[in-house]
């Protein structure tokens, strides 16, 4: 017999190997949103204070995440 | 623009990586394995490999019922389940947000979102297409397979000899092994005497 379980029949049973693995997908597709914001406001000379105001978060945690060596000498406005 | 490999050789590689391709894709799988070079290698246009695959029962739709399971089961060498749909199951719709993106971004924003110091450290995400497993590029970028397979029967000696705990789920469901089959490919090329 198949061992195979379709997502939506697991799903349905409200396995949570499903739902954990959703929220992770979920997690990793709103980082990456994220990064497009970031990266479409800082080529629209955005400071990383004004993004990480939008963001709600610090303007260290933004820049740790997302400032490389290139915009390190970057000062901001 | 003028390869530096001979006339087909490296077509076989490309032809087979499109073919994994739309092989993965069709199955809405989210990754690309070996498993997937094996369906590639049994629709191509190349006989040599489907032959010897034949010989051992091994057709086309055997090996994409046998892929099917494995994958779902959690066997294959990705995730288990594609990132549409699991998420779909909290009512997000991937493909709606990735055209959108495309549409406020441009067509390759993901790419250049990776090529960017925004991107650097981002890990692969739900908006990137799929991931080739490790497996899949062992098989492939060999140092014969990046000058090209002469036949799909060398691809398919590359395929065996890749390590994919997925294809070995796949050929013991199909029932056989890689053990078998090389030995099978490897009498199959050898040079007429």
């Amino acid at each position: 017999m198949s061992e195979a379980i379709s997502l939506a029949e697991a799903a349905s049973h409200r396995d949570p190997q499903v739902g954990l693995a959703a929220v992770a997908a979920l997690r990793q597709m709103v980082d990456q949103l994220e990064a497009l914001q970031v990266k479409a406001a800082r080529e629209d000379g955005w400071t990383w204070e004004r993004i990480a105001g939008a963001l709600g978060i610090t303007r260290q945690s933004v820049h740790r995440k997302y400032a490389s060596r290139r915009f390190a000498g970057r000062r901001a406005r | 623009m003028t390869r530096r490999t001979g006339p087909g050789r490296d077509q076989v590689t490309s032809r087979l990586m499109a073919a994994a391709g739309q092989e993965a894709e069709r199955g809405r799988h989210g990754y690309i394995g070996c498993e997937h070079l094996l369906l590639a290698l049994l629709a191509d246009k190349d006989p040599t490999a489907r032959d010897i695959l034949a010989d051992h029962k091994i057709t086309l739709p055997s090996a994409r019922a046998a892929v099917a399971d494995v994958i779902s089961s959690g066997r294959g060498d990705g995730p288990r389940w594609n990132a549409a749909d699991l998420l779909a199951t909290l009512g997000v719709d991937l493909l709606a947000i990735q055209r959108q993106m495309r549409a406020d971004y441009g067509p390759h924003a993901i790419d250049e979102l990776y090529r960017s110091p925004v991107g650097r450290r981002l890990a692969w995400g739900p908006l990137c297409g799929p991931r080739m497993a490790p497996g899949l590029k062992r098989a492939l970028f060999t140092e014969q397979g990046c000058a090209g397979f002469p036949s799909s029967g060398h691809a398919l000696l590359s395929l065996l000899d890749a390590g994919s705990s997925g294809l070995g789920a796949v050929l013991a469901a199909l029932g056989s092994s890689s053990d078998r089959l090389r030995l099978a490919a490897t009498e199959r090329l050898r040079p007429a005497r």
